[in-house]
Parts: structure tokens; C-alpha cells; sequence
């Protein structure tokens, strides 16, 4: 009986899941933009201390 | 069934009254963008060394004016219209007679504080810049002028919120539609926002203007500025989020990713936007060091929303792309609608947030501030945040905002007009705003009028930076003309008929939305909280050590 419950989670959730892999892998382009640029102006004023 | 349902939904029309009302905002914030926009050509070309303004006409006169217009008005007006009109969308169709009152209250309001404005700005009474720091002193019909814009706005505020109210009392125990909720919560901000500006207008400018006082406390009338001047530029974003989280996922066929999200980032938007001022004053003396860093430190928390609405748009692109049959990685990229400019022109909007939203990260840390505060990567900064991110969407908005209202269609060939528009105006910023932010990091200031530093070799080594900053003016300034020739168009001329107002249903798989995120007494109190914490001290003390008043200059 338990087992049941469990796999008809399971069903549940397989059904209703979507792939946002694209999505994980263009909010880590964003993340490397943003730390790039701020690393960018970050070494311009050390460059000029 | 449910696809029947949905095409009833769709086909809610805004009726004659708050359409007009709306109407009415959304044409004066175009009329305001015209003028800003010619007076932005004469700027760029003027400080790019094409042209020299005439004796009569003062740089720094057109300068504020561009701001002024551009900055304020435009942007206030246009977002209250858009308001009104998706609030009277989502809640049925129309607005209580009370909301319509008050609009239409403070819509006269505004008007008659900008003519006074811009009659003090035209006789070159208020060159004082967009930022109107004391102690440069404008004339006191200047600051009413503008006092009564801000003040009229709230007017519009409380004609969103009592809609709103009217709308909960006829649906007890029931989350407001989303779009509603977003038009409340930023009108909301805008009203913490304003009061900063507000007092320091009404309470230090003014009487200072007027002679009643000779002096004036500069470093408290700053503070005030900036409590009020980092959140305006999320009383700008805040709409354009409204559009990309609820209009943009029925526009490219997809659904709204997840209401709670959604709700969630505007509530940290209400809270944290406005105790973060001191980020623009990080190289000011008369605050204590520990404030400043506490500012910067809710500054880089108040990035987490943004990135919250990056997450959920790239989401809705996915899903709705998978649902097309996208495959691969990023597969889904090409199947949105690319053809549409009611997608095109938000979405270039939202490419330009990414490095603009980097500046901003930039700007806001102190050590990377020293090399960029008062150059002119400030202002390339604002122009790829608002003038692309914010105008880009207001613009995708316009094409089908517009002929909904006037009972129009936005025809095949005007899309491709506007799609044209678009990628002019794209074009032009990445020109103007990519030349700002490189000399800006050669050390180029901003505020100043063309100059070649008594020809200093280093000074002259930046005017061909200058000059594709001119150009790209220019391909702006035909971008602009181009979007008022399409508001005329869609105003007055285009073919009678439907177009549809898109409202993004919520999609299956999202949460639901938890009551908290709808408790306004809870989140408002908690806003204050973070506000005291972050102004209630220095403020206090900037008053009770105050630095020596000064008087008023009047420097052009």
C-alpha cells in the first residue's frame, strides 16, 4: 500500500516535470557576466592605486 | 472548455472611461518623450562637438530639459496609464468611479506642475540639472512645478489603490489578480519613495528659493534626494517587470512561471529599494563610513529580486519554448517570436539589463565607484537601464497598449515598422551608452558641456569616443521620431478593430501562493523598519551637526 503512494508521487511529480536545464545554464552565464565585468573594474583601480 | 474559458479571458476590453483616463497618461508621457528626445539630438550633438547650441540656448538648459522630461515625466506618466489600464484589465474590464476621479485629478495636477516647470527650464530660470542639487538654485516655480508632478502622481497612486480596495471588497478571502498586485506595490514604493523629495522640496527648497531662508543644509538635501532617487529607478523597472512577468508570457504563448515568485520579488523591491541611497554618495564627506557600507550592503541584497525575474524569464522562454518542441540546450531560444515586436522590443530591453544590471553591481561598490563617480559611465550606466531596459518595454507596451485603448488593431505592417524602431533604437544605445561607459572609464566626466580642455592631448585623444556617442544620438533621435510617428498612427489612423490586452494565465505546475505575500500591513511595516534603521540616525545627525549652510549659485 505504502509503496503504492509512493510511486503514484512519483508518477505525479515525472508528470508535471518540465526541463529547465536551459534555464540553469543561461543564470550561470549571467553570474559569470556579472562577475567578470565586476572583477574587470575591480583590477582597473588596483591597476591605478 | 478551459481553452474557451481563456479566450473569454482574453477578450476583456478595457471600456471608454478608463481607457480615456489611461489614454490621457499614455500620450502625455509620448508628448513629454518627443520633446525630451529632440532635446537629447541637440544635447549629444552639441557635447559630441558636431554643433554649437546658439548664445540663447544653453547647454545645460537643453540638459535639463532631457532629463527632466525624460526621467520624469515620460516615465510617470506612462507608468500610471499603463497602470490604470491593467488594473481596469484584470479586475473586470473597468475602474470605479472614485479611481477614475482621482486619476483624472492628479493627471491635471501633473500637467500644470510640468508647464510651470518647463517655463521656468525654457525662460533658463532652473538649469539645475535632473538631479536639481542645492546649492545650485533654481527658481522657486521651478520645485512647485515639479512638487506638484510628484504630488499629482500620488493622486494616481491612490486611484490604483482604490480599485485595488474595491476589487477586495467584492472578492473577500481572494488573492487580487497579479497584475494588480504589481500596480499596487509599486505605487506603493513610489509613495515611501516621494516623501524624501517631497520634504526636501517643500521643506528646504522652496522657503531657500523663495529668500525666506539664505542658506541651505546641502548634505541633508542630498540624502533626502537619493532616499527618494534609487528607488525611482525601481518605480521605473518595477512596470517593465509587471510587463515581462504577466503580459510577456501570453505574448510569446507560454504561462505566467509562478505567481508566488513573482509576488515575492515585488515585496522585496518595497522593501529594499529605498534604504540603499547612500550608494549613490559613497564619495561624499559628512557620512560615516559604517552607513555607507550598511547601504551598500542592502544594495547588493536589493540585486537578488532582479535576479530572481532573470531566473523566471529565462523559465517562461524554456517552458514555452519546450512546449513548441524545442530540443537541446537552448532550442527554445529560436522558437520564440522574433517577428512580433511586442516580444522583439522588451526583449532587447531585458538582453541590455544584463550588462546594465552589471554597472549597476559596479557603481554600487565603493571601491569600484571611485572609478566611475562623475564620469560619464554613470550616464551610460542609466541610459542601458532606463533608457533601453524601462523605454524598450514601455515601447513594446505602446504597440499593443495603444490600439487596445482606441479600439485598434496593430496591422502587419506596423509591427514591422515597430519592429524597424526597435532595433534602430538598440542600435543607437549600443553606440551612445557602449562610448559612454569606455570613457567613463578613461576618466571623462559627465555634467559638462563640450570642452576640449584647452586642448589637453589626453582630453582630445576621447573625440572620436565623442563622436560615436553623437552618432549614436542620432540613430536614436530617428528611433524616437519613428515611435511618436506609431503612437499617431495607432492613436488616430490605424484600422478599426481588437487588439487583444495579454494577460498571462498561471502555469500548471506553479505553487500556490502563500497569504503572506499579500499582507500589506506586514510588508509596509517592515519597509519602515529597514528605513529607520538606515536613515533615522544619519539624518538626525546631519541635522544636529549640520554643515555650514549655504547659499544658493547659479552657475549657467
Amino acid at each position: 500500500m505504502a509503496q503504492t503512494s509512493v510511486s503514484k508521487t512519483r508518477e505525479h511529480r515525472e508528470e508535471h516535470a518540465i526541463s529547465l536545464r536551459g534555464t540553469l545554464a543561461s543564470v550561470f552565464i549571467m553570474g559569470i557576466f556579472l562577475l567578470l565585468a565586476w572583477l574587470g573594474v575591480f583590477i582597473l583601480f588596483l591597476a591605478r592605486l | 472548455m478551459a481553452e474557451a474559458q481563456a479566450a473569454e479571458v482574453q477578450s476583456v476590453r478595457v471600456d471608454r472611461p478608463a481607457a480615456r483616463l489611461s489614454l490621457a497618461y499614455v500620450l502625455s508621457g509620448f508628448l513629454a518623450f518627443g520633446i525630451a528626445a529632440i532635446a537629447g539630438l541637440l544635447q549629444g550633438l552639441d557635447r559630441g562637438g558636431m554643433i554649437t547650441l546658439p548664445k540663447w540656448l544653453s547647454y545645460y538648459a537643453v540638459l535639463t530639459t532631457h532629463g527632466v522630461y525624460m526621467g520624469l515625466v515620460f516615465t510617470t506618466f506612462f507608468i500610471i496609464g499603463f497602470f490604470f489600464s491593467g488594473v481596469a484589465r484584470t479586475t473586470g474590464g473597468s475602474l470605479p468611479p472614485a479611481a477614475r476621479r482621482l486619476g483624472w485629478f492628479g493627471w491635471w495636477m501633473m500637467v500644470v506642475g510640468v508647464i510651470m516647470a518647463t517655463i521656468e527650464i525654457l525662460a533658463g530660470n532652473a538649469s539645475v540639472l535632473y538631479t536639481f542639487y542645492a546649492p545650485m538654485k533654481a527658481s522657486p516655480y521651478f520645485y512647485i512645478g515639479t512638487a506638484l508632478l510628484v504630488v499629482g502622481s500620488w493622486f494616481g497612486g491612490y486611484g490604483v489603490f482604490s480599485a485595488y480596495r474595491a476589487w477586495k471588497r467584492n472578492h473577500p478571502g481572494k488573492m487580487s489578480p497579479l497584475f494588480t498586485f504589481m500596480a499596487v506595490s509599486t505605487m506603493a514604493l513610489w509613495q515611501i519613495a516621494t516623501i524624501g523629495v517631497a520634504v526636501e522640496v517643500v521643506l528646504q527648497l522652496i522657503p531657500w528659493s523663495f529668500g525666506w531662508v539664505p542658506t541651505i543644509n546641502v548634505l541633508l538635501s542630498r540624502m533626502l534626494l537619493w532616499y527618494f532617487g534609487h528607488p525611482l529607478v525601481y518605480f521605473w523597472l518595477l512596470p517593465a517587470y509587471t510587463m515581462w512577468y504577466v503580459n510577456m508570457p501570453r505574448i510569446i504563448g507560454g504561462k505566467v512561471f509562478s505567481d508566488a515568485l513573482a509576488r515575492a520579488s515585488f515585496i522585496l523591491f518595497v522593501l529594499l529599494s529605498t534604504p540603499v541611497g547612500f550608494h549613490h554618495q559613497l564619495l561624499e564627506p559628512g557620512i560615516p563610513p559604517l552607513w555607507k557600507f550598511l547601504h551598500v550592503m542592502l544594495t547588493m541584497m536589493v540585486v537578488v529580486p532582479s535576479l530572481m525575474t532573470a531566473f523566471n524569464m529565462f523559465a517562461v522562454f524554456e517552458t514555452a519554448g519546450r512546449a513548441k518542441g524545442a530540443t537541446g540546450l537552448f532550442g527554445w531560444f529560436k522558437k520564440l517570436p522574433w517577428n512580433d515586436v511586442r516580444f522583439t522590443a522588451p526583449i532587447m530591453g531585458m538582453i541590455a539589463f544584463i550588462p546594465g544590471g552589471a554597472g549597476g553591481i559596479i557603481n554600487a561598490g565603493y571601491q569600484m565607484n571611485e572609478v566611475v563617480h562623475n564620469t560619464i559611465w554613470v550616464t551610460g550606466h542609466f541610459h542601458l537601464t532606463v533608457a533601453t531596459t524601462v523605454a524598450m518595454t514601455f515601447f513594446g507596451i505602446a504597440y499593443w497598449l495603444i490600439p487596445h485603448l482606441t479600439g485598434r488593431r496593430l496591422t502587419p505592417a506596423a509591427n514591422k515598422v515597430g519592429l524597424a524602431q526597435a532595433v534602430i533604437w538598440a542600435t543607437g544605445m549600443l553606440l551612445m551608452s557602449g562610448s559612454m561607459h569606455y570613457m567613463g572609464l578613461l576618466g571623462v566626466p559627465r555634467r559638462t558641456a563640450y570642452t576640449t580642455y584647452m586642448n589637453n592631448p589626453t582630453a582630445l585623444s576621447w573625440m572620436p569616443l565623442e563622436g560615436t556617442m553623437a552618432l549614436g544620438g542620432v540613430l536614436l533621435f530617428i528611433a524616437a521620431m519613428m515611435m511618436i510617428g506609431m503612437v499617431i498612427y495607432l492613436t488616430w489612423f490605424a484600422p478599426k478593430g481588437f487588439q487583444e490586452y495579454p494577460i498571462g494565465e498561471i502555469g500548471d505546475t506553479a505553487e500556490a501562493t502563500p497569504r503572506i505575500l499579500e499582507r500589506w500591513p506586514v510588508i509596509i511595516s517592515l519597509a519602515a523598519v529597514l528605513i529607520l534603521v538606515a536613515y533615522a540616525y544619519p539624518v538626525i545627525d546631519t541635522m544636529q551637526n549640520a554643515p555650514p549652510g549655504a547659499p544658493g549659485i547659479k552657475t549657467w
